[in-house]
């Protein structure tokens, strides 16, 4: 196999990815409207929302991969599912870091059950339980299964977890920024734009770690 | 009463640091991996 | 075929009680630990009573959930059956039911002292009570049995089963606790029954999932 890099199209989603994210930078700095009582911090908005969301479409994807594990009984479909089992925790760990470092200024407490975080870290819990199994579960064709089960289940929980936790607590008022419509327009425009790019980040980051399992099932075999 | 600029500043470094480490530990194990990969080929080989 | 293996989970209960009776047990040493950290004698835990009802029924799910299925993990008994031609998602579907009667049957047993030792009123409107833990006891059961099917043959079965269950299982015991206040502080039904219809929608959902999903998850 070649270094994924020597690819055209991956150096050149490299290239992208790292010119948009400097503009996207820039952008953020220079450019959003400075909101009165927050200031700076607001400005984290701009990678917590996105990285929920990238977290979000990646377990999607280990749903998706599970399900085509079962059709197709094709190991790429496998590596796909951990691939993205892998990066959506990332991203969620790093909705749940970022999560407590925005509130504590703005709430003035770190944590509240507040549904969309309560969501996230029952999501988090789960894939902890996931990658637990994917070590533990037994040998390699049953965990392969196994962890397709689990990537479905997981996925398929998400609304009812989420409707759940919304009406557990509803006097919690929710994040700051929830109505995205009613955001004033310097706000929402550099919010897409930052969305979108996490997503092209998000769709290199998959590519390679899918390519490096490819990699290391080739080599390990071959030993 | 809060500086919020640290925590902004605090949240850009976190989540671009973990990206940039991550693509960092890829490269890396990509690096290891192509290398077992010509041992064994060369082995085979020779 | 869904018959036999209900009736054959049924049978293997009946003659050994292991289930249930461990079920009872476990949740009687749940109920003790509440008292004393609580410190019931001096504190009125009746605000709290229906969520930890709910979590000591957690606890207990674990475990006998775990003893089900070690049944079949002790002779391979589990080989055998997945290696006869039949469509494996009666197992599921059998375990899921055989267990809601077993859990059923020991919640009936243990309300009594979990009310009486936690110095709690007993319920009036007890029918309604009983009638809505059916529903929300299938509900736990169908997410606790697809989650054994996957863990149980792990080596660490006794510590996955439950890390998998508790996450997957959260918005079951957070309708449950609000259905089960509801009932003990006679609110009126329209109050809590979004929550009934949560239970529902996780039982259909998960029985569903784990029907199709047994399948795959069974095979060797």
């Amino acid at each position: 196999m070649q270094p994924f890099f020597k690819n055209r199209t991956n150096s050149l989603i490299l290239f992208l990815v790292i010119f948009f994210l400097f503009l996207n930078i820039y952008n953020i700095i220079y450019n959003t409207p400075m909101v009165p009582d927050q200031h700076w911090a607001q400005k984290i908005f701009y990678v917590h929302v996105p990285s929920a969301w990238v977290g979000f479409l990646s377990y999607f994807i280990v749903m998706i991969a599970g399900i085509m594990f079962f059709i197709k009984n094709n190991n790429f479909w496998d590596n796909v599912g951990l691939a993205a089992a892998e990066i959506g925790t990332i991203f969620i760990s790093l909705v749940l870091i970022t999560g407590p470092i925005w509130a504590t200024p703005i709430w003035g407490k770190p944590w509240i059950w507040e549904p969309r975080l309560t969501t996230t870290l029952i999501l988090f819990l789960i894939y902890i339980g996931y990658f637990m199994m994917r070590s533990f579960g037994g040998h390699a064709e049953r965990v392969k299964r196994y962890a397709a089960s689990l990537g479905i289940i997981a996925f398929l929980d998400v609304p009812i977890i989420f409707v759940s936790v919304q009406f557990w607590a509803p006097e919690i008022q929710s994040h700051p920024q929830v109505e995205m419509a009613n955001q004033p327009p310097g706000i929402l425009g550099a919010f897409l734009i930052s969305l979108s790019i996490f997503t092209l980040l998000y769709i290199l980051m998959l590519k390679y770690r899918i390519y490096v399992i490819q990699l290391k099932n080739k080599v390990i075999h071959h030993v | 009463m809060f500086n919020f600029f640290n925590y902004f500043i605090a949240v850009y470094l976190i989540v671009f640091g973990s990206v940039i480490f991550w693509f960092g530990y890829q490269y890396i194990l990509e690096l290891k991996l192509l290398k077992t990969q010509s041992i064994n080929h060369n082995k085979e080989m020779g | 075929m869904f018959f036999t293996l209900f009736k054959k989970e049924l049978f293997i209960e009946f003659r050994t009680k292991e289930v249930v009776l461990s079920m009872l047990i476990f949740g009687l040493s749940i109920i003790l630990a509440f008292a004393f950290s609580s410190n019931v004698s001096k504190v009125i835990v009746a605000n709290y009573a229906p969520g930890m009802f709910w979590v000591m029924i957690l606890f207990v799910t674990t475990l006998g959930v775990h003893r089900s299925f070690s049944y079949e993990k002790e002779f391979d008994a589990f080989s055998l059956l997945v290696g006869s031609p039949i469509d494996r998602g009666m197992i599921y579907l059998a375990k899921w039911l055989s267990g809601s009667i077993f859990l059923t049957i020991m919640e009936a047993i243990i309300v009594i002292p979990f009310f009486k030792f936690l110095l709690i009123e007993l319920p009036s409107n007890f029918l309604l009570f009983s009638m809505t833990s059916i529903l929300i006891n299938l509900a736990i059961m169908s997410v606790a049995i697809l989650v054994a099917g996957i863990a149980m043959r792990a080596s660490l079965s006794e510590v996955l089963v439950p890390i998998l269950f508790f996450p997957l299982v959260s918005p079951v015991i957070i309708a449950a606790t609000k259905i089960t206040s509801g009932i003990l502080s006679n609110d009126p039904y329209q109050l809590w029954q979004i929550w009934l219809l949560i239970v529902v929608s996780v039982i259909v959902i998960f029985v569903l999932a784990g029907y199709t999903l047994f399948d795959f998850i069974t095979e060797e």
